[in-house]
């Protein structure tokens, strides 16, 4: 299995918002769906290690979440729905932070930026485009050797050439053996992606809704 | 008003603390006292004083004439509409606030003439003073009457002549003075101030380091605004650096070197007072620093609010004063909480919810 959960609840202010008992993946494109304030993105974030929470979660059967927590972070990368990054950091600060912390290897860093057409590379993120905040949040995600890439909400904000550079790259990693997990309200299936299991958050939990 | 001067030294805050450290760290007690001497004494130290406040005044007026054209600032043209003697005494106590520091080194100026009986020297600082608030005052009615809300200014002054360091730790001291200018240099004063007054009282007679002990750590302590403002940056915004591959133990080091960098000046002043050796201030550097790393670890296993801290904060002060006078040893203090701090932080750092912000 690439990713495993087991007995994962998540709190938020005290209220909980997630109790998955057990829920396993293979190598594929997972499309997480679920009506706004459903969880989505804290199951991403709990997932990426950004908010700690109860149970296991193991990634490629052998790198656990809170036991590993470096190896399992270099192995999964997330580009958050709305991401925030400090006002006065250009794009190519923290690209090249990122690369350096996931151990990126040789001229992906300059493919990621030209491929998604981040152009105001030197510009701050105060003054850059919510469009173009994205597109760098998306190219961290890609950043260094993952085998599963969380995209919340992927399509939102960027414009069509940066939507078809996007899913050329997803088809590229996964045909590479990447799993994707991806939310969106939006369908993506007539650009080509053939997604392997369609989960719905509903109730804490994810419901299995669709598969091959 | 409260926001312009607010901008003003949250913006300028870089510069002040450069101004603090000038004063307070390369000059000494006696060049403070024979600068008010000249001041007070000379044919032209009166002149010289005007200037150098004038000068200052006019920064002051430059910064609200740009403010003002700041399109978040567009709101502060509604006081037109105020009557003219509520709007000029609002502009004018704007004014004083604005030319506080000139207010504060008035009360040395003070001190000094009445400590050599010279208060009938004094006078004309009155009258610069009233001069240098209604110059503001009259700037803020002048852009008031004369709106503008658009800047003509096309490039940053505040571009670096070198890249940015792609360095955590850079970005997090960056961080702090861009965006908590005021709280840095709050807390630098304060705990510079506390330093001072240690060494000065450390001088007056036989003391050992226990004395010195306990004023240091209290003005180290004085830095767990910056603490908590550093942790807010780490868990709040920058929550998504959670996801990076960066083990506990680095992030641990960060830590330390980032609260090792903020206590640095007040130490560096201990420094050039000369009262306390070199391995005697390495000690209460090493104690200062582990009493804020264990307020910060601390702050993982139970995050709240500054103001909920304080009590804890406080109850362990009188901790640490009572260990400190029972003659347990600074640098085993400092070594035990450097300890505690890294077990408490590498526990509850991926185990227990930050309080989202």
């Amino acid at each position: 299995m690439v990713l495993e959960v087991q007995h994962l609840k998540q709190y938020y202010a005290g209220h909980q918002v997630l109790e998955i008992d057990s829920w396993k993946i293979d190598h594929g494109i997972y499309w997480i769906q679920g009506e706004n304030g459903a969880g989505k993105s804290t199951l991403f974030r709990s997932l990426a290690g950004m908010l700690p929470c109860s149970g296991t979660i193991t990634l490629n059967g052998k790198y656990d979440l809170k036991a590993q927590p470096v190896p399992y972070r270099l192995g999964l990368n997330l580009g958050e729905a709305e991401p925030l990054y400090p006002a006065f950091l250009t794009p190519a600060d923290l690209i090249s932070f990122v690369a350096r912390a996931r151990s990126s290897p040789d001229g992906q860093r300059d493919m990621l930026i030209e491929s998604l057409g981040i152009n105001y590379i030197k510009q701050t993120f105060g003054s850059c485009s919510s469009g173009m905040v994205k597109k760098v949040s998306l190219a961290l995600a890609f950043l260094g050797n993952p085998s599963v890439i969380i995209l919340d909400e992927p399509l939102i904000t960027i414009d069509m050439e940066a939507r078809q550079a996007l899913f050329l790259l997803i088809k590229s990693y996964h045909e590479k053996g990447v799993t994707f997990l991806i939310s969106s309200h939006q369908p993506f299936q007539q650009e080509g992606l053939q997604v392997t299991e369609t989960y719905l958050l509903k109730n804490k939990t994810l419901i299995k809704t669709s598969g091959q | 008003m409260l926001s312009t001067v607010q901008a003003f030294f949250r913006q300028r805050a870089g510069m002040f603390f450069v101004l603090l450290a000038i004063l307070f760290g390369f000059m000494g007690a006696s060049e403070h006292y024979g600068f008010a001497l000249f001041f007070l004494t000379d044919a032209l130290g009166m002149f010289y004083l005007a200037v150098i406040w004038t000068c200052y005044t006019i920064l002051c007026c430059h910064f609200i004439n740009n403010l003002w054209t700041q399109p978040e600032y567009a709101f502060i043209y509604q006081t037109r509409i105020w009557p003219d003697h509520l709007r000029l005494g609002r502009y004018f106590l704007m004014a004083l606030a604005f030319l506080q520091p000139i207010l504060f080194y008035s009360f040395y100026l003070g001190d000094i003439a009445r400590q050599d009986k010279l208060l009938h020297k004094i006078w004309p600082i009155f009258i610069f003073y009233i001069l240098l608030s209604l110059t503001i005052t009259l700037l803020a009615e002048w852009r008031i009457r004369n709106p503008q809300m658009f800047s003509s200014r096309t490039k940053s002054t505040t571009v670096w002549p070198f890249p940015r360091p792609v360095s955590w730790i850079y970005w997090s001291i960056e961080w702090l003075v861009r965006e908590k200018g005021l709280t840095v240099l709050c807390c630098k004063t304060g705990a510079i101030g506390v330093v001072v007054c240690t060494l000065i009282y450390y001088q007056t007679d036989d003391y050992d380091i226990r004395l010195p002990a306990i004023g240091f750590s209290l003005a180290y302590l004085l830095n767990i605004g910056l603490s908590f403002e550093h942790f807010f940056w780490e868990n709040g915004i920058w929550l998504w650096n959670r996801s990076l591959p960066v083990s506990a133990s680095s992030r641990f080091s960060r830590i330390v070197l980032i609260h090792a960098l903020l206590l640095m000046p007040e130490t560096l002043i201990g420094l050039r007072y000369q009262v306390v050796s070199v391995s005697e201030l390495t000690q209460l550097y090493g104690l200062g620093l582990a009493s804020v790393l264990l307020f910060h670890a601390c702050l993982y296993k139970n995050s709240r609010s500054l103001e909920d801290t304080l009590k804890p904060v406080l109850s362990g002060f009188f901790i640490l004063t009572l260990l400190i006078l029972y003659k347990v040893p600074v640098w085993g203090i400092a070594g035990a909480g450097l300890m505690g701090s890294y077990y408490v932080f590498t526990r509850y750092y991926s185990s227990t919810h930050i309080r989202p912000w």
